[in-house]
């Protein structure tokens, strides 16, 4: 009965004699482990296009949607992570493959004649595969991909009648949903079906010309199955296994934070395979990109396409086995030293003794350093903003218009970009242990402004061996005395003087005032602490009297303005957006501003902004869910205030 | 053994020998490897069905009316001319990775019977779910569809439409509603078409 069926089946379709001669393939000289690399490779292809199918019904190509629905795959839909993780790894090993494949090929002879075509196709493959990684690691649109594609197609502009092609690739001057779409049907359409058709001519004259035996008569032949293809099936399964190991091992695949056409970002780099031709173009100075970018890549790539040719002579064939251990030791080495430089500042100290001031080496050092050090505060920096995206999307959802108005608009983004641009010249913002936002290294500078207000802070500045430290007055006007008197020091004096060798009595009246005056802040983080208000009345008691404060600060109703700061509603929300729109207002410093720009007045930050720069400094939104609710509620009341007083003036 | 007779030939099948530990092993991880990727896959795909879709953390509030009721419209705006009229329901759209607040998701007909009573239809058509319109006046008055000559009188009752057959396997789905505050809130729903029975869309 079943052989009746097959008997059926086979005579219409000559099924029978197909699969005989694709299984029963004669390999002179047995199965081999060095075979396996095509297998995987074929393994590798079949896997992108089953998972990229699926990834398919999940992505969008659009400026909106790109970031936004890869984003739904890798947080939400479920199983999605490990399938984006399988496509994106999966993807690197072929990357890794090919060269492993072409080498096996070369060692082994194989590209020799009758064989040229087989070599000539597979090189086409190689190319349609580093085409499938470029246009694939455009599409989740965040800025890693952004990045590196605005790299590369910027590349081919450099060519003769380059601006054309540029424009084709990335569908106009600007990059957005055209090059998205472009890259998509690249990427899933034409080059795939590239592939498949050369993938098809490869295996068709490899079948036709048949494996190039190794160790012929040293070992008997063996048919294709079972022997080879369970070596194969081996090889494919280690494959599978080192691509869940790597998932596993980074946790996903990247995801970066969304594209931003506006700030710099000092992580932009290409994908690791990419690498060597990032570093290689660092060798080719102004005018000369062109010959590292396009002229010494083809002409390697030339001499790939002769090798078949060149190989036909014994010495052809060895110097063909030399270049090829040349470029990939090449590529090797300028990926090397491209991770190198990248990661120099987590093996090198800041400071470098073995070098004397003055010599070169110490520049070198410190260039190095620098460069290294913003690589890896921009990556830091980058999975920081990830991380607060998750938890906005989380809370608030994604909104029609994309993530970008969600990041747009949130204070703990938004304040530390702009801190970072428009204050980081004069303040940092660092942490116990130096993480944060750098100010300047030397010359002058500003209060470290980390946690502005809390108690923590204030106690620093009431400290007479902090207060003319960096972190305080130490860079400022502030601290300057002249001719014994202090013209604007008059805060550093009084600390001096009035706050070293306090008895317990004092300093336990100054942790109070302490208290009191940072609990004019209102800050989120300290609203437990705040809430001893017992404390708060001694401190503000002690303001007055103990210290006598209101000499030069006015608090609520004691103490005039005009000598020093108003403390009443220190480091409020309120009191920072007003010191940050003009600090020569008479509530701050007026004539004894040191260096501070009055942003408000001077229209250089929108009030939007500027209050962004107060909700960050004061860490409002730091819990989402609180701060968009408080938000919403303070809204509500203002749209109803405004309504109730249109009302009444009618 | 001469390297001759070792040799085998492509695409002739091999007398049978001790190869059945290699072919099954083949077969196995060949299985294993090459199906991995579409398991993963085909996991994927089946998202819609595995997952309840959830508002986002800020957006989690109960409907004050209850669990399911929306806020169609103020009950002084329903006219007191016993017609049915169209109201759109809005309410917060989930779309796949989007979250949109206040938007229409369907349309419901609420006629006001008499006072504070009410009739709520759906608006989807119970034979293949289009959109019926309400047409006429008076005891002309009746919903019909534009798309298979359903008909129903403005009770929601099928009625037969001369020369035409009605296709209406079951009569307009009511819906329930409250009032609240002068609001009228509605249970809002879509229901399986094509059944006699209305099964609610889960």
């Amino acid at each position: 009965m079943r052989a009746a069926l097959i008997n059926w089946i086979d005579d219409r379709t000559g099924v029978r004699r197909f699969m005989r001669e694709a299984l029963y393939e004669n390999i002179p000289g047995g199965a081999r482990w060095r075979y396996v690399t095509g297998s995987m490779l074929v393994f590798a292809f079949t896997t992108q296009a089953i998972t990229g199918i699926f990834l398919w019904m999940f992505y969008s190509p659009a400026n909106q949607t790109a970031y936004e629905s890869v984003f739904w795959i890798e947080n939400v839909v479920q199983g999605g992570s490990l399938l984006r993780g399988i496509h994106h790894f999966m993807a690197q090993a072929m990357v890794a493959l090919l060269p492993i494949h072409l080498f096996q090929v070369i060692w082994d002879k194989a590209y020799r004649a009758p064989r040229e075509f087989n070599f000539w196709t597979g090189m086409f493959l190689m190319l349609i595969t580093l085409g499938l990684s470029l246009t694939g690691y455009l599409l989740p649109w965040d800025q890693k991909g952004y990045w590196a594609t605005k790299v590369a197609t910027n590349l081919m502009a450099l060519g003769p009648g380059g601006e054309h092609v540029q424009k084709l690739v990335v569908g106009g001057n600007e990059y957005g949903s055209y090059t998205l779409t472009r890259f998509f049907s690249l990427h899933t359409g034409i080059l795939p079906a590239l592939l498949v058709l050369f993938l098809v001519l490869h295996i068709a004259l490899f079948r036709r010309h048949g494996i190039t035996g190794v160790g012929i008569g040293k070992r008997p032949d063996q048919y294709f199955w079972p022997y080879q293809v369970l070596k194969d099936g081996v090889a494919c399964l280690l494959l599978l296994f080192i691509v869940l190991g790597l998932y596993s091992y980074f946790g996903g695949a990247h995801l970066s934070s969304p594209a931003d056409q506006v700030h710099d970002y000092k992580a932009a780099r290409p994908e690791w395979y990419f690498l060597f031709l990032f570093q290689f173009l660092k060798f080719f100075g102004e005018g000369q990109e062109i010959l590292g970018a396009i002229v010494v890549p083809s002409l390697l790539l030339l001499y790939f396409f002769l090798m078949p040719l060149i190989g036909r002579w014994t010495i052809g064939h060895y110097l063909n086995v030399v270049v090829l251990l040349a470029v990939i030791g090449g590529a090797i080495t300028l990926t090397a030293l491209a991770l190198n430089e990248d990661y120099y500042a987590r093996f090198h100290g800041k400071v470098a003794k073995q070098y004397k001031e003055g010599d070169p080496a110490l520049q070198q050092h410190k260039d190095r350093y620098k460069a290294s050090h913003d690589y890896l505060v921009a990556v830091k920096d980058d999975k920081r903003k990830y991380h607060r995206l998750q938890e906005l999307i989380d809370v608030l959802g994604i909104p029609p218009q994309g993530v970008s108005a969600l990041m747009q608009r949130d204070p703990e983004i938004q304040g530390a970009i702009l801190f970072s641009e428009k204050c980081a010249n004069c303040h940092s913002y660092l942490d116990k242990n130096g993480e944060g936002i750098e100010g300047p290294e030397v010359g002058e500078g500003a209060p470290n402004l980390y946690k502005f207000a809390s108690r923590a802070w204030l106690s620093g500045l009431l400290n007479p061996k902090r207060i003319v430290s960096d972190d305080y007055f130490g860079r400022t006007k502030h601290a300057a005395k002249e001719d014994g008197a202090y013209p604007t020091g008059g805060m550093v004096e009084f600390v001096h003087e009035n706050l070293s060798d306090l008895d317990d009595e004092k300093k336990k009246a100054l942790q109070d005032l302490i208290a009191a005056v940072s609990a004019e802040a209102k800050l989120p983080s300290q609203s437990k602490l705040d809430a001893d208000t017992a404390a708060i009345d001694r401190g503000r008691e002690a303001f007055t009297t103990t210290f006598a404060c209101t000499d030069c600060h006015k608090l609520h109703d004691d103490g005039d303005l005009g000598m020093a700061p108003d403390l009443t509603g220190y480091g409020s929300f309120e009191w920072l957006v007003m010191m940050i729109s003009n600090p020569e207002h008479e509530r701050f410093y007026k004539d004894r501003n040191d260096r501070m720009p009055a942003f408000g007045e001077s229209k250089e930050l929108s009030q939007e902004k500027i209050a962004y720069l107060a909700h960050w400094l004061r860490g409002d939104a730091v819990d989402v869910m609180q701060f968009y609710n408080s938000r919403s509620t303070t809204e509500a009341r203002e749209q109803a205030e405004a309504k109730a007083e249109a009302k009444a003036s009618e | 053994m001469t390297s001759n007779e070792s040799r085998a030939h492509s695409g002739t099948e091999p007398t049978p020998r001790r190869s059945f530990m290699w072919e099954i092993g083949a077969l196995a991880i060949g299985l294993v490897t090459s199906l991995s990727g579409l398991a993963v896959g085909v996991t994927v795909f089946f998202d819609p069905l595995l997952r309840k879709r959830e508002p986002p953390l800020r957006y989690r509030q109960a409907s004050s009316a209850g669990e399911g009721f929306y806020k169609v419209a103020s009950l002084s705006s329903v006219p007191e001319d016993s017609k049915p009229h169209r109201f759109e329901v809005i309410a917060d759209r989930i779309d796949a990775w989007n979250y949109t607040p206040n938007q229409p998701i369907g349309a419901v007909f609420l006629r006001r019977k008499a006072g504070q009573e009410l009739q709520v239809f759906l608006s989807t058509c119970p034979h293949a779910g289009c959109s019926v319109s309400s047409v006429g006046e008076g005891e002309d008055g009746a919903f019909h569809c534009p798309c298979h000559n359903s008909s129903f009188d403005w009770n929601g009752k099928r009625v037969a439409r001369p020369g035409k057959i009605n296709p209406a396997p079951r009569d307009m789905d009511e819906l329930n509603y409250k009032l609240v505050d002068g609001d009228v809130w509605v249970e809002f729903k879509e229901f399986y078409t094509g059944r006699p029975k209305a099964t609610p869309k889960t």
